[in-house]
């Protein structure tokens, strides 16, 4: 059961305009009819990502929890740097998102942030009020970060965190591949998508297959 | 209490694999024959379990377009694990018009028609008269399916002569063909192929559940090799 305090940020998490790739890939899981089993292990995999899922809402959660109330001490700690399965440069909490998701996920950290009698500690209302300085370092703050400053601010364990974080984001997958699955495939673009192979290509040959159908003695 | 026949692993001393030392009896095996083995409990013989690798083979396709494949390059540009990746790869394949539940339909299909012909002529004039779904019969977007003749080449080449089941499936498909221009697809060659090899439909379709592994694993791979979310970044079906 989450915590009452977070069902603003949980109804932030789920709005669609911060339906991202996880969404869309739950959706694709389903859309061929698979039960939303498959929604639900898509979405959980994607979700477990260390870019905006929970390889970055830990050690988002972990600096924010270690910081002073200082500009200085934020840009450096959300400087990008190697992370996760590849070494991307990183600043947990910060980037990997459309120009549209920046703002939707900045306006939702306002609305939760910004007004000091809405409770939660100082961290997102500092973020709220230094965003630009700190986001020209870290990149725009993505779904991990709104998710990170809310669970601080409001003293959440991350064994609690990482479970409301991960079900919130999946139960909006689940939703959006229940949908997918009931338009169905014929509204689904598979191969109408650009596609721009790179590798070589040897020259298509063709199968006689009246020849084929002798040989293993069907004609 | 832990009933079980597949198998034992003493730590340190001996892994008894159905009754085979796995260590001693078994290492000569293909993967494949081994996870047929594993999976059976049975072993086939060498040159039908390469008859069955070689249609895995014939349908690893790494198109990232396609609706599993998807999934591996979703989860490749955003860096998830392959273990996590593999699963729900294997875990959208497990669906109605493609995948696994196809495959499962589709023997359903071959199970249904019957041996003696003027029976079987029966059995056709009333499934078209009442409209069913034959499973493993037509597929979206293009009329044949370039694995049919794959999967002759690899029968004829293993010097494997059609059995019954498969006699069956190309000729509803030629009668398909005739009445409805719908030809047999890969789900119901393979079905067909199971069936003629003695496999039930649940030895084909856990015997089948990484048939797209390939394909994944190279999508994975190639988009974890790209910007991090770049995998159509954005893009939004609804």
């Amino acid at each position: 059961m989450t915590d009452a305090k977070l069902w603003p940020l949980i109804a932030a998490l789920a709005d669609p305009a911060l339906f991202d790739e996880g969404v869309e890939a739950a959706r694709n899981a389903c859309v061929a009819g698979a039960s939303i089993a498959a929604a639900a292990i898509t979405a959980a995999a994607w979700y477990d990502n260390p870019l905006t899922g929970l390889g970055a809402l830990h050690p988002c959660m972990d600096l924010l929890a270690g910081l002073p109330a200082s500009l200085a001490a934020w840009r450096d700690a959300f400087t990008p740097r190697a992370h996760g399965l590849v070494g991307d440069a990183v600043a947990p909490g910060f980037g990997f998102v459309t120009p549209a998701h920046a703002t939707a996920i900045a306006a939702a950290a306002h609305r939760l942030f910004a007004d000091a009698s809405a409770g939660g500690a100082w961290r997102g209302r500092f973020f709220v009020q230094h965003r630009d300085a700190i986001t020209e370092v870290a990149g725009s703050l993505n779904a991990a970060g709104l998710a990170a400053l809310g669970f601080v601010d409001h003293a959440i364990d991350r064994e609690a965190a990482e479970r409301s974080f991960l079900c919130a984001r999946i139960s909006t997958a689940i939703a959006e591949a229940q949908g997918a699955r009931a338009r169905g495939l014929a509204r689904f673009p598979f191969f109408e998508d650009a596609y721009h192979y790179t590798g070589a290509r040897p020259p298509p040959r063709a199968f006689d297959l009246a020849a084929l159908r002798t040989r293993v003695g069907l004609d | 209490m832990i009933e079980a026949a597949a198998g034992i692993a003493e730590l340190g001393r001996q892994v008894i694999v159905h009754g085979l030392d796995l260590h001693h009896d078994c290492l000569a095996m293909s993967l494949f024959e081994y996870t047929a083995f594993a999976t059976l409990g049975r072993r086939l013989p060498p040159p039908r379990a390469r008859i069955l690798e070689r249609i895995f083979i014939a349908t690893g396709y790494p198109d990232a377009r396609i609706w599993c494949n998807r999934i591996a390059g979703y989860l490749g540009s955003a860096r998830v694990d392959p273990g996590y990746m593999l699963a729900a790869a294997v875990a959208a394949s497990d669906s109605v018009a493609y995948g696994f539940r196809a495959l499962r339909a589709a023997y359903d299909a071959q199970a249904a028609i019957p041996e003696p012909v003027p029976e079987r002529e029966r059995w056709l004039t009333a499934t078209l008269a009442e409209h069913r779904v034959l499973s493993g019969y037509g597929r979206p977007m293009t009329t044949s399916d370039e694995r049919i003749a794959a999967t002759l080449l690899i029968l004829a080449e293993a010097g494997e002569r059609a059995g019954p089941a498969l006699r069956r499936a190309f000729w509803l498909h030629d009668r398909l063909v005739a009445h409805k221009g719908i030809e047999l697809n890969a789900a119901g060659a393979w079905a067909a192929v199971a069936m003629d090899f003695g496999l039930s439909r649940i030895e084909l379709e856990t015997l089948f559940t990484l048939m797209f592994a390939p394909g994944y694993l190279a999508v994975y791979i190639d988009q974890l090799a790209r910007p991090p979310l770049a995998f159509l970044h954005g893009h939004q079906s609804r």
